[in-house]
């Protein structure tokens, strides 16, 4: 029996695009819920966990399902060495600059002449540095995908020759 | 269904699947997969290419089998 059933292209692309759109919007306010939980309510880390939870592992989930789609999570070609080492001082930046708020907030009082500049250089680096460590392998994951996407796509070209 | 019309047309073109890539503004993965018939393009995908490569949407993406 023939199915009539009707599968109407654009409906269906707009239904995924909504999906998207609310997923995109969960995740924002996931980030501003932990955000606000962080720096405005002083919680403890256990009462947001899960908010990191869910972002981290929505993260995880997007790089990786990238990467196994063969999507080039860097873009630019070539660039990509440079883009791990701005992407990294970014982070260390704006690490350094939200928990150097944060931090100054809760302790001013403790800090003497010269260790609140200590702690923002500590922050700066350690962020930087946990950045470089945690993108460094996606960047090569990524290469590696792509390397052998393109090798696919040589044979293919090569095959009609 | 291959694509072998449009794998022709670039050859043809002297193009390889990276320079029609960049012509159009998609990736070379994306060309790969409209020839090996696993990615069914846009209309307005199939006119980019079809205008990269002189050619019709008919000589390029009209099969034999639609005709009535």
């Amino acid at each position: 029996m023939k199915n009539n059933a009707v599968q109407d292209e654009r409906a269906v692309a707009q239904k995924n695009k909504i999906g998207s759109e609310v997923c995109n919007l969960l995740l924002g306010g996931l980030f501003i819920s932990l955000l606000v939980k962080e720096y405005i309510l002083n919680l403890s880390f256990s009462q947001y966990a899960t908010e990191v939870i869910c972002l981290f592992g929505a993260v995880i989930y997007i790089v990786i399902r990238n990467i196994i789609a063969g999507n080039d999570l860097y873009g630019v070609k070539n660039n990509g060495k440079k883009s791990v080492i701005v992407t990294s001082l970014l982070c260390g930046l704006a690490i350094c600059v939200t928990a150097g708020i944060a931090n100054y907030a809760r302790y001013y009082e403790k800090y003497a002449d010269g260790t609140f500049l200590i702690t923002l250089a500590i922050l700066f680096v350690s962020g930087t540095v946990i950045t470089f460590f945690v993108y460094s392998p996606i960047y090569i994951l990524n290469q590696k995908r792509q390397t052998k996407i393109a090798e696919e796509l040589d044979k293919e070209e090569s095959d009609i020759k | 269904m291959k694509n072998k019309r449009m794998k022709i047309a670039r050859i043809e073109c002297d193009m390889k699947q990276e320079d029609l890539a960049k012509a159009v503004a998609v990736t070379r993965q994306t060309i790969g997969m409209i020839e090996s018939g696993n990615y069914n393009p846009s209309l307005n995908l199939c006119i980019s290419i079809c205008e990269a490569l002189g050619k019709t949407l008919n000589e390029l993406f009209w099969e034999e089998t639609h005709e009535k």
